[in-house]
């Protein structure tokens, strides 16, 4: 269905169109959060921050060549924003974040439900590895390792040079790969 | 075979572009031949893949479908009950009409 097709300038969208959109573009976004905010409270709200920003644009969809795109962009800006509020409170809570960071560092697993999502300790363990990261650095890489944008797609998401783009990638998985070294080095062939 | 450090530290700094392709024809030989011959950083570069490839097939759950008959039953319920209408959470004028679109 091609769905561009439903946006007509200066008409809202349709129950038919909302329906549509909702479901083809739902599960994306929501993955596409969950890796970025490492949260599902927070997938949440992205999700419906997306889909209130698509709705109220929506005279301007049909005139997008590359709808993905767009979608890339609010999501990464909407994580970015609930990384950084997430990360100002951390500072604040002390205590809690010194306990996070030790069970990063001692591979301890986390008490949160979403690491432990499929039961995989490696997956815990990238979960937090991408919590530790800034939020610049874990948008980066998730657009870039997860997502396979190019550099300079991504350079045009975070507004950044796509040459900070490749250091933001370069960083973020040197830093995952020292959290993850002591479980991936008895895999190694 | 032992690392030459300093020259193990330059050629590290360039597994990130090795492993995207991102190399000279020329810079990617002299990385695939220092690999070759340096068993530390040929350790290091596998370790980088790997992570590389954990961040790839790291997984994340599928939308919860509550939340997405929340966002249609949001933007589609016409209010009753205090609910926002569609026109009142989009904005701008609603031509019932066109909106069948």
């Amino acid at each position: 269905m091609d769905i561009l097709r439903m946006c007509i300038p200066g008409v809202h969208p349709s129950t038919r169109a909302i329906e549509s959109m909702v479901h083809l573009y739902g599960n994306k976004i929501y993955k596409l959060a969950y890796h970025m905010t490492g949260s599902s409270d927070d997938a949440e709200d992205v999700v419906q921050e997306v889909f209130l920003k698509l709705f109220r644009n929506w005279s301007q969809i049909g005139a997008r060549r590359n709808l993905s795109a767009w979608i890339h962009r609010i999501v990464s800006n909407a994580s970015l924003d609930l990384l950084r509020s997430r990360q100002a409170r951390r500072r604040r809570e002390v205590n809690a974040d010194s306990e996070r960071l030790e069970a990063v560092a001692t591979g301890r697993r986390s008490d949160r439900p979403e690491a432990r999502l499929d039961g995989s300790e490696l997956n815990d363990r990238i979960a937090l590895a991408l919590d530790a990261l800034s939020p610049q650095l874990a948008v980066a890489l998730v657009l870039f390792d997860h997502e396979g944008l190019k550099a300079r797609e991504i350079a045009g998401i975070l507004n950044v040079a796509e040459a900070t783009v490749r250091g933001y990638v370069s960083e973020a998985r040197q830093r995952v790969k020292e959290t993850l070294t002591p479980y991936l080095a008895g895999r190694t062939p | 075979m032992k690392g030459n450090k300093p020259f193990c530290e330059k050629i590290s700094r360039s597994f990130h572009d090795y492993y995207d392709g991102e190399l000279s024809l020329f810079m990617k030989r002299v990385v695939q031949k220092h690999l070759g011959a340096c068993v530390p950083c040929r350790r290091d570069y596998v370790l980088l893949q790997m992570t590389i490839e954990s961040i790839r097939q790291k997984v994340a759950p599928d939308v919860p479908p509550r939340l997405l008959k929340k966002i249609i039953r949001q933007f589609t319920d016409p209010g009753p009950g205090g609910k926002p209408a569609p026109r009142e959470l989009l904005g701008g004028d609603w031509t019932d009409g066109l909106q069948r679109i």
